[in-house]
């Protein structure tokens, strides 16, 4: 049996030695652990042995060549004994190893700091079959595996152990602290995620689930963000709605008489604002578990914007006539048009008309601080029992809508509210 | 492996020699440095040849010590009081214990407590190779990285096995100098101080970029942790960013943080013991101060909680390769 | 091995500047026991009571370019060799002002400016003998060792730090590199409760010297005179470059091991061996018309008042805010933002 001779490994961080004379020629009959030939470390010079009996068959280096640890000197043809050679524990090393060839890098990555060619010139120790290249032989999923197995109590396996048992409990809930972050940036709550196809294990949605699902489509402009966060704030509240029909019919002959010609929206304004100084308990701004009753009715008007809604507000809408809110509202509005919002806040309602994009009926959210918003629908032709001539009369009608804050008062006082509301829009001489 | 001879100008540097060029330079440049340790005086120059052919350079300089790793230690103290720079060696790191007073109680502790400096390097060959056993092939910094005061780096490459020892011989602070034994004639690169980056002490490096899970590690490590991003990247388009602390103590979090903000996973890898330690210390600050950037629990991996083994097969098993590094990393990008 | 013999070879001037250190070392030792029952340090107070004069007679030969490593009896040493009253209060009482701005205390300090210095002392008894051989080392590299007369190190130890790995190392350091090194040992007979058979096992301590490669001499720790002559031969020698001196001598602890240690251990026998080194040269100087009661009088006077300036002034220097600490143990700067 042909036997190699290899380098030993002559001390601990010796990686090669030179040969410097063979003790033993081809031919000759070596005895096991007999010299028989003499190496040249970085720190000595060291003889190596025989590792059987037999007839040296071949020298397999000259003097004068340096070879690494582990590569083969010489060729032993072994006379036939029951042992085996020793080599405590280390396998032969696998044949040819291509990659890590002094000098060549084995694929630098896009490093910052630059991949030191260095890394690629270290070679693989004479260690046991766990190295890297011993797997790039097997398959893929070896590389786990047999990891995994030979790992004990680094307590590593645990990570697999956890994310299965969560996909036999059928919990894609998990939310890791990254995704939350992703979801606190993107004003987004759990339940967004709804939708959200999940990569991770066990169907967990992953951050890079999140953030690949947010990435999608355009963001938005920021008047539409700052709308978006309003609405979002606004919809927190129990909201109800009731409504009426109006018959617009006397409106809209009185409005011709009117300088300005006001709009259906004006007409809205003032009924609201004279409806709420009445004294309806919705003629306030509720502040956590207090009402503020302000002194003037204040009302802010919906201006459709770009991508947004402006909400301007008119001061002492109770006090204005028809004729004069018709002129501050168009100032105001043209105001806003061109951003400059001269008053934001504390309007104690909204009115929201729309009928000009022949909306019927709509239940229009009331904005942040505000307890009640009236809607106004499209004005559209319809039949009117008349009894007197137990005939169907044609007229004017359009629906009114009222949605409240609920907190504040209920459907009685929201009831009454609107019938004196509609009260004034068909009897538009008392306005 | 054969590493490969070329012309003597461009020949590769191993990184011993990196440690040996920066010993001389230091001698020759600067006449507060001198240097003491078991054997490395005379033409012996070492047990690992780290000295060789300074003590004929500067004989007056190039000191023999006896077995006494405390008595080295309280010397070298001594002599920085007189305002020399005393560069000592431990043959090796294992032994580091026995000057285990000398470095945490009087070294680590003298300028907190009395103002003066203490400028020293310790150098001391750590980390292992087959058949090694349990007292020749210790990482030490786990227990040295505890006590303030001390500085604690480990070199991964040829250029930072000359740039780390010469920054740390203008420390003001004693430092603990690292040197992989293994890595001393297996790691070569084509280094020329002239043009290799110099990163300062303390500073991380980044050796690859990616953006599915953060590799940290030190020392040998770090060319296991490479050789698992490579496999990861090509097998499973994986890609890593792989940090090399270089610097123990201080660590450098901010390099780890911003990493880990970027990833959202870290993988901890070391030749040490698991217990406290640095990885302990990382996992510790990135779950305190990136806990909303995780996306995945961080993990650690280390070497199996007993003494380093002697035998071959049971010391390839004990401590972490590249292929532990990739699993891991794959389980936790999986996550 | 070498005793010297009792008739005194010292000139007056010098047996008065010793007794001097004595009785200050002693009036501030006392103050500081004072301190102590009146719970006004922290930690402990650890007393040279008893070793005044051997420690004043080392300390008394050191001169502006040597080292001194004193331990934690050496109070008489320290002054000899330079200490300033004030850093030992502002350092016991733990001030802001002190070297150690309150970091350290009591007997960890050292002196670090001028060329007086005095090594700061660690708990780890025997370090501080490597850190001496290191200081001389250095000096030699530093061509200051050349000649027939040059500096020295003296490093202070006991009979139980003489057990010390790190004394053993640093004696075996020190004989190979043939330092000036002088190592007083002051056999106290008591290393803590340890009686002196638990400590050692040779039949006298300065048996080791040979060992080392040292010359040994003795002498009766409590007779100042005998110190006197002894350590100035020892340091004479050193300085010649005769190579390392040790001189070990025989005394008794007059303290506890620290004041919170009331010393019940010692035997009645042990303490009729040993007379108490300061009254014992008081009369000596008397008897010989060296000093008269007058003088004597003076002496103790001046003693207090020095003293009583140093803890009065230390006393009203302001104590460390923890607010104020930068809580960073580097001293490089581009190491202490990290952590």
């Amino acid at each position: 049996m042909r036997l190699p001779v290899r380098l030993p490994q002559f001390g601990e961080s010796a990686a090669e030695a030179t040969v410097v004379a063979w003790l033993a020629q081809p031919g000759a009959t070596v005895t096991a652990e007999q010299e028989i030939v003499e190496v040249q470390t970085e720190k000595a010079l060291m003889t190596v042995a025989a590792p059987v009996a037999g007839s040296l068959a071949e020298h397999a280096a000259e003097p004068g060549t340096i070879l690494a640890v582990g590569d083969v000197l010489a060729w032993i043809e072994a006379v036939e004994t029951p042992e085996t050679p020793r080599t405590l524990g280390r396998p032969p090393r696998p044949a040819a190893q291509a990659p890590n060839k002094a000098g060549q890098p084995a694929g630098a990555g896009g490093a910052s700091g630059g991949v030191p060619s260095d890394v690629h010139a270290i070679g693989t120790a004479p260690q046991a079959s766990l190295s890297l290249d011993t797997h790039r032989r097997s398959s893929g999923s070896r590389l786990i595996r047999s990891a995994g197995e030979n790992r004990k109590s680094t307590g590593t396996g645990r990570l697999a152990e956890r994310a299965s048992l969560r996909a036999a409990a059928g919990d894609a809930g998990f939310v890791s602290p990254r995704v939350w972050s992703v979801l606190q940036e993107h004003g987004l709550k759990v339940s967004d995620l709804a939708t959200v196809p999940g990569t991770g294990a066990g169907g967990r949605i992953t951050a890079r689930d999140v953030e690949h699902y947010v990435s999608q489509g355009e963001a938005m402009s920021p008047v539409r963000q700052a709308v978006a966060n309003a609405m979002s704030r606004s919809w927190s509240r129990p909201l109800a709605t009731v409504a009426r029909p109006v018959r617009c019919d006397a409106l809209l002959t009185h409005r011709r008489t009117v300088e300005g010609r006001p709009s259906l929206t004006i007409y809205g304004m003032r009924a609201l604002a004279l409806a709420l100084a009445k004294g309806s308990p919705f003629a306030c701004r509720l502040n956590g578990a207090r009402l503020l009753k302000p002194s003037t009715i204040d009302l802010a008007v919906a201006v459709e914007f770009n991508d947004g809604v402006l909400t301007p507000v008119v001061r002492r809408v109770e006090q204005l006539s028809l004729a004069e809110l018709t002129a501050v509202v168009e100032e105001v509005i043209a105001k806003a048009r061109t951003g400059r919002i001269a008053d934001a806040g504390d309007a104690v309602a909204s009115v929201s008309n729309y009928g000009v994009f022949h909306i019927t009926w709509a239940t229009p959210i009331p904005l942040p601080g505000q307890g009640l918003i009236l809607g106004l629908g499209a004005v559209r032709s319809a039949p009117d029992w008349n009894p007197a001539t137990k005939s169907w009369d044609r007229c004017r009608e359009a629906e009114v809508t009222l949605t409240f804050d609920h907190r504040i008062a209920d459907g009685g006082a929201a009831g009454r509210l609107l019938h004196d509301i509609v009260d004034l829009l068909e009897n538009p001489e008392k306005m | 492996m054969r590493l490969q001879r070329q012309e003597p100008a461009e020949r590769l540097v191993k990184y011993l020699e990196a440690i040996r060029l920066a010993l001389g330079e230091l001698l020759e440049h600067d006449p507060r440095v001198f240097l003491y340790g078991q054997d490395i005086a005379g033409t012996f120059g070492g047990a690992f040849k780290a000295t060789k052919g300074l003590a004929e350079r500067f004989p007056t300089r190039v000191l023999n010590a006896p077995i006494s790793e405390d008595a080295i230690t309280g010397i070298a103290i001594g002599a920085a009081q007189e305002g020399l720079v005393p560069i000592i060696e431990f043959q090796f790191a294992d032994f580091a214990s026995i000057a285990f007073n000398q470095l945490v109680n009087h070294a680590a502790t003298m300028h907190w407590r009395t103002g003066q400096t203490c400028p020293m390097v310790a150098r001391l060959p750590v980390g292992g190779t087959p058949g090694g056993g349990p007292f020749h092939s210790q990482m030490v910094e786990g227990w040295l990285t505890h006590h303030p005061g001390l500085v604690v780096v480990a070199p991964s490459t040829v250029a930072d096995a000359y740039f780390l020892l010469k920054d740390a011989a203008t420390c003001t602070d004693p430092v603990v100098f690292c040197e992989h034994k293994y890595l001393y004639y297996h790691l070569a690169a084509d280094f020329d101080p002239r043009r290799a980056e110099h990163l300062p002490m303390g500073r991380a490096a980044i050796r690859r970029s990616g953006t599915d899970c953060t590799v940290v590690s030190w020392s040998g490590m770090v060319h296991e942790a490479l050789k698992a991003a490579e496999v990861l990247a090509g097998e499973h388009e994986i890609e890593c960013e792989v940090i090399d602390l270089r610097c123990l103590r201080p660590l450098d979090a901010d390099t780890i943080l911003e990493s880990v903000a970027r990833t959202g996973r870290l993988v901890v890898a070391t030749e040490s013991w698991p217990f406290g330690g640095v990885t302990a210390e990382i996992l510790a600050v990135v779950a305190s101060e990136a806990f909303q950037h995780l996306d995945a629990p961080p993990q650690r991996l280390a070497a199996l909680d007993t003494p380093i083994p002697f035998h071959p097969a049971l010391f390839a098993a004990h401590h972490p390769d590249a292929a532990r590094i990739a699993a891991l990393v794959l389980e936790t990008v999986s996550f | 091995m070498r005793t010297v013999p009792v008739a005194s070879t010292v000139p007056d001037e010098l047996r008065l500047a010793h007794l001097r250190w004595m009785i200050l070392a002693r009036v501030i030792d006392d103050r500081l026991a004072t301190l102590y029952k009146q719970n006004a340090l922290a930690g402990s107070a650890f007393l040279g009571r008893g070793q005044e004069a051997l420690s004043a007679a080392g300390g008394i030969y050191l001169r502006p370019g040597d080292i001194f490593a004193p331990m934690i009896r050496d109070q008489a040493g320290r002054l000899a060799f330079g200490e300033d009253p004030l850093d030992v209060f502002r350092t016991c009482l733990g001030r802001r002002t002190g070297n150690t701005r309150g970091r350290d205390g009591n007997v960890h300090r050292g002196v670090h400016v001028g060329d007086r210095r005095q090594l700061a002392f660690i708990s780890h008894l025997g370090a501080m003998v490597p850190a001496t051989v290191g200081a001389l080392l250095g000096k030699r590299l530093k061509g200051e060792l050349r000649g027939t007369d040059t500096p020295v190190g003296m490093v202070s130890i006991g009979d139980g730090g003489m057990a010390a790995g790190a004394a053993h190392e640093g004696l075996n350091a020190a004989g190979i590199e043939r330092l000036p090194l002088v190592v007083m040992v002051a056999n106290n007979q008591l290393s803590y409760s340890t009686y002196n058979d638990r400590s050692f096992a040779c039949r006298h301590l300065v048996d080791r010297a040979a060992a080392y490669g040292f010359t040994g001499r003795t002498c009766d720790g409590t007779d100042a005179d005998a110190c006197l002559a002894t350590m100035g031969l020892a340091v004479a020698a050193a300085r010649r470059g005769e190579g390392p001196q040790m001189v070990v001598a025989e005394l008794l602890r007059l303290a506890g091991h620290g004041e919170h240690d009331d010393a019940s251990y010692v035997t009645p026998e042990l303490r009729s061996r040993f007379g108490d080194c300061l009254p014992l040269t008081e009369r000596t100087l008397k008897n010989q018309g060296v000093i008269d009661e007058a003088g004597l009088a003076k002496l103790w006077d001046e003693a207090r008042q020095i003293s009583q300036r140093a803890y009065e002034q230390a006393s009203s220097e302001p104590e460390p805010d923890p607010a104020q600490e930068d809580w960073c143990a580097y001293s490089a700067r581009n190491l202490r933002s990290g952590l």
